[in-house]
C-alpha cells in the first residue's frame, strides 16, 4: 500500500510513459490523454493490489496495455481480433532479407513512426508492447489473450509491414537493402 | 539461403530473444556454418534495437504532466458539502444585510435572466415542434435542387467548354431568384415599418410576420405567428396565433388557441375556437369574447370581462373580472375583485394574502364554494427577495440543474475540465471573443430567419447561442474549481471543482447591486472559452 503523496510522484515520474503507450497503442482514434488519466484513476482505485516491492513503472504500464488493448477489442466488433495463428505463422514464414537498419531508421524516424501508427490493430499492438514496454513474447500474449507463438508471429509479421512501408516499390533509397546499410 | 537455414520467423525470434533455450542452441550451431543467416540475424538485432530506441524517442518528452483528478473520497464529499454551506450561510448573512437597499426589479433589466431565457427556448421548442417537419421537408427539398441544377449546369456547359463558371454561378442565381416560390409550408411578411395581410386577402398556409408594425386584417387558415412592437389581428385565423410584442390586440376570431404575450395584451369582442393563454404586464380580456376552452391570463392587472367555457386560471397583482366562467375560477393575486355581471358556475379558490382583499361585489355571483386560500408573509409590504425562502430555494435547485448539466458537459467533452485560460490577458481575450459571439450569434440567427430557409439553421444558432449563455457559467465554474483546487497532489476530481466553482459563481452572481455585472463577466468569459475550445478541436484557432 503507498500513500497519497508517494501515488502523486509515481503519477509525475510516469505520466509521460504511460501516455506515450497508450498513444501509440490507441493509434490516435482516441485521445490518449484521456486514456492515460483513466488508466491513473484505475490504478488509484487498484492500489491495494500493488505490490510495492516491485517496480511501479511495470504495474501502471500493464494497467495501460490491458485498458488500451480492451479499448481497441471494444472497438473492434468483430470477435477475432488478431486472426488465425496458423495463418499467421505461414504468412510470417516471408523473406526478412531487408531488415530496416539503424541508420534508416533514425534517417526516416518520422515516416517511421507514420508507419507504425498506421499499422493495423493486430500488427501494432503486439509490435509496441513488445518493443515499447520491453515485454516478453509471455507478456505479450498473456495481455492480447493469444498465443506466445501467435504473439511472435504477429511481432514478426508486424516488422514485414513496417519494411514494405517504407520501401516504395521502386526501392527509392537504396540504404533499405542491408548490404547497403 | 539453403533449405538447412532456419524460418524467418525463427530468427525473427531469435532476435528478439524470445526462442526456447533447446532451439536457441540449435539455431547458433547453424550460424556457426551459414553466413547469410549470421548476417540476417545481426541486421535483425540492428532492427530490434533502431525500432525499440524509435519507440522510446516518441514519448512525448515535453508534454506538461496535467494534474492528477483523484476520484472523490467520502471526506473530500462532506468537506465540499460543509463548505457549500458554509458559503451560502455566509452569503445569506451578508445580503440580508445589505437587502434594504436593493432594488429587487434590477434583476429584471439583466439579459441574462434564467427565467426569460427559458421562456425564449421553451417558445422556440413549441414552435420548432409545431413547424419543424415541414420547415425541415421544404428545406431539403430546397437543398436538394439547390445542388442538383448547378450539377446539371455544369455537365452541360462540359460540353460546351467555354464559360462553365457562369453558366454554373447562373444557375444557382436562378435557385435564389425562385427561392421565395419554392416554400410551400410558410407565408412570410416581414419589412422594417409595417407588415401587412390586407383585408379581403386568404393565406392557406402558415404565416409568419414580424416587422414593426403587423396588422393581420385578412384571413388566415393555417397558423399565424407574428412578432413586433405592435400587433394588431382582425382578420379571422383558423389555426393558433402566437404572438408578442409590446401591444398585442387580437379580435379577428381564432379557430386553436392563442399565445399572446406582451407589455399590453388586448383580446376583443371574438370567439376562440380552443383555449387563450396569454401574460403581460396589463391583460384584458374584454366582454363579448367566448372562449370555448380554458383560459389562463397573467399579468400586472388583468380583467377578464368575456365569456370562458371551461376553467379560468389566472394570476396577477390586481385581477377583476367582470365575465362568466363556465366551470371553476383558480386566482392568485394581491387583490382579486369580482363585479357584476361575473359570473362563476363552478367554485372560486382565491389565493389573497389577507381575506379582505378578495371582493365580492353584489350581483357578482357563484354558484359554487368559495375558497379564501390566506398565504402567509409580510403582508402588504414588497419583500426584498433575499429576504424570502424561495429565493434560496430557487438558487439550490438552479445550483443542483448546473451542476448536474455540468457533470455531463464535462463527462462528454473532457478538454473542458481542463480549458485553460494562461493569464489576464487571455481571459481579456476570452471575453472579446465571447462579447463577439454573444452579438454576433443572435444576429446571424436572425438574418438566416430573414431567407426562409434558413429558419431551421436561424432556430438551431438561437438555441447553441442560449445553451452557450447557459453552459457559460458552468465552464468559468470549473475554472474557478481547478485554480482554487490545485495542488502539488494534484487536482480532485472534476465533480468537486466544479461544484466548488458553481457555489462561488452562483453566490457572485447574486451579490446585490454588482451581481448582474459579475454574471455578464461571467457569460462572456464562458462563452469567449467554449467557442474557443470548440474551434480548436474542429482544427482552428482563433
Amino acid at each position: 500500500m503507498t500513500s497519497e503523496a508517494d501515488f502523486a510522484q509515481h503519477y509525475r515520474n510516469n505520466y509521460r510513459r504511460v501516455l506515450g503507450l497508450c498513444r501509440h497503442l490507441l493509434g490516435g482514434h482516441q485521445s490518449a490523454e484521456d486514456a492515460a488519466q483513466e488508466v491513473f484513476l484505475r490504478a488509484h482505485r487498484a492500489l491495494a493490489s500493488y505490490d510495492t516491492t516491485r517496480p511501479f513503472e511495470g504495474w501502471i504500464l500493464t494497467i495501460a496495455s490491458n485498458y488500451c488493448v480492451d479499448v481497441v477489442r471494444r472497438r473492434r466488433k468483430e470477435a477475432q481480433l488478431f486472426g488465425s495463428e496458423g495463418e499467421e505463422r505461414i504468412a510470417a514464414e516471408a523473406d526478412d532479407s531487408d531488415a530496416l537498419g539503424e541508420l534508416l531508421a533514425q534517417e526516416r524516424a518520422a515516416e517511421l513512426k507514420a508507419a507504425i501508427a498506421s499499422l493495423p490493430e493486430r500488427y501494432r499492438l503486439p509490435l509496441v508492447l513488445a518493443y515499447y514496454r520491453d515485454a516478453s513474447y509471455d507478456e505479450v500474449a498473456a495481455a492480447l489473450g493469444i498465443t506466445r507463438t501467435h504473439a511472435g508471429a504477429l511481432i514478426c509479421r508486424a516488422k514485414q509491414a513496417l519494411r514494405r512501408a517504407m520501401t516504395p516499390a521502386h526501392a527509392e533509397c537504396p540504404t533499405l537493402n542491408k548490404e547497403t546499410v | 539461403m539453403t533449405t538447412g537455414c532456419p524460418s524467418p520467423l525463427v530468427r525473427s525470434m531469435y532476435a528478439d530473444g524470445e526462442l526456447a533455450a533447446a532451439e536457441a542452441a540449435a539455431l547458433e550451431a547453424h550460424l556457426d556454418s551459414c553466413v547469410a543467416c549470421r548476417e540476417r540475424i545481426g541486421a535483425l538485432s540492428a532492427e530490434r534495437a533502431a525500432l525499440r530506441s524509435l519507440l522510446a524517442d516518441a514519448e512525448p518528452a515535453d508534454v506538461a504532466v496535467p494534474g492528477f483528478e483523484r476520484p472523490l473520497g467520502a471526506r473530500a464529499v462532506a468537506l465540499l458539502g460543509l463548505g457549500a454551506l458554509g458559503a451560502g450561510v455566509f452569503a445569506a448573512s451578508v445580503w440580508n444585510a445589505l437587502a434594504d437597499a436593493v432594488p429587487s426589479e434590477l434583476h429584471w433589466l439583466s439579459p441574462l435572466d434564467p427565467g426569460a431565457l427559458l421562456s425564449l427556448l421553451l417558445s422556440l421548442v413549441l414552435f420548432v415542434i409545431t413547424e419543424g417537419i415541414a420547415m425541415l421537408t421544404s428545406t431539403i427539398e430546397l437543398a436538394a435542387l439547390a445542388v442538383l441544377v448547378p450539377l446539371l449546369a455544369y455537365a452541360g456547359a462540359a460540353f460546351l467548354k467555354p464559360r462553365a463558371g457562369a453558366a454554373v454561378l447562373l444557375s444557382v442565381l436562378v435557385i435564389a431568384a425562385a427561392l421565395p416560390l419554392r416554400s410551400h409550408a410558410f407565408e412570410l411578411r416581414q419589412s422594417k415599418g409595417a407588415t401587412t395581410v390586407p383585408a379581403g386577402e386568404t393565406i392557406d398556409d402558415t404565416v409568419l410576420a414580424a416587422g414593426q408594425t403587423v396588422s393581420i386584417d385578412g384571413d388566415v387558415n393555417g397558423d399565424l405567428i407574428a412578432i413586433a412592437r405592435v400587433v394588431t389581428i382582425r382578420g379571422h385565423v383558423a389555426g393558433d396565433v402566437i404572438t408578442a410584442g409590446e401591444t398585442v390586440e387580437i379580435q379577428g376570431g381564432v379557430g386553436g388557441s392563442v399565445y399572446a404575450a406582451g407589455r399590453g395584451v388586448t383580446i376583443k369582442q371574438m370567439r376562440v375556437g380552443r383555449n387563450l393563454y396569454t401574460a403581460g404586464r396589463d391583460v384584458a380580456v374584454e366582454a363579448g369574447v367566448e372562449v370555448a376552452g380554458n383560459a389562463a391570463a397573467a399579468g400586472d392587472s388583468v380583467s377578464v370581462d368575456g365569456k370562458v367555457g371551461v376553467d379560468l386560471l389566472t394570476a396577477g397583482n390586481a385581477l377583476v373580472m367582470r365575465g362568466e366562467v363556465t366551470r371553476n375560477v383558480n386566482a392568485f393575486g394581491q387583490t382579486i375583485t369580482l363585479l357584476p355581471p361575473a359570473s362563476v358556475g363552478g367554485n372560486l379558490v382565491a389565493h389573497v394574502r389577507a381575506a379582505d382583499n378578495l371582493q365580492i361585489a353584489p350581483g357578482a355571483t357563484v354558484r359554487g364554494n368559495v375558497d379564501k386560500q390566506i398565504s402567509t408573509g409580510p403582508p402588504g409590504a414588497r419583500v426584498s427577495k433575499y429576504l424570502m425562502t424561495s429565493f434560496y430555494t430557487w438558487q439550490v435547485v438552479r445550483l443542483a440543474a448546473a451542476f448536474l448539466i455540468g457533470l455531463l458537459l464535462l463527462w462528454v467533452f473532457v478538454g473542458l475540465r481542463t480549458a485553460p485560460l494562461a493569464d489576464a490577458g487571455a481571459g481579456v481575450k476570452a471575453g472579446a471573443i465571447g462579447l463577439v459571439a454573444a452579438i454576433a450569434l443572435p444576429v446571424v440567427a436572425f438574418i438566416a430567419c430573414i431567407t426562409v430557409v434558413g429558419i431551421p439553421l436561424g432556430i438551431v444558432t438561437l438555441i447553441l447561442w442560449l445553451l452557450g449563455l447557459y453552459l457559460a457559467k458552468i465552464v468559468v465554474a470549473q475554472l474557478i474549481g481547478r485554480k482554487l483546487f490545485a495542488s502539488a497532489h494534484g487536482v480532485p476530481h472534476y465533480a468537486a471543482t466544479l461544484l466548488a466553482g458553481l457555489v462561488i459563481v452562483f453566490v457572485a452572481i447574486n451579490l446585490p447591486w454588482i451581481g448582474w455585472l459579475i454574471g455578464i463577466a461571467v457569460t462572456l468569459l464562458g462563452l469567449g472559452m467554449i467557442v474557443t475550445y470548440v474551434s480548436e478541436r474542429s482544427g482552428h484557432t482563433l
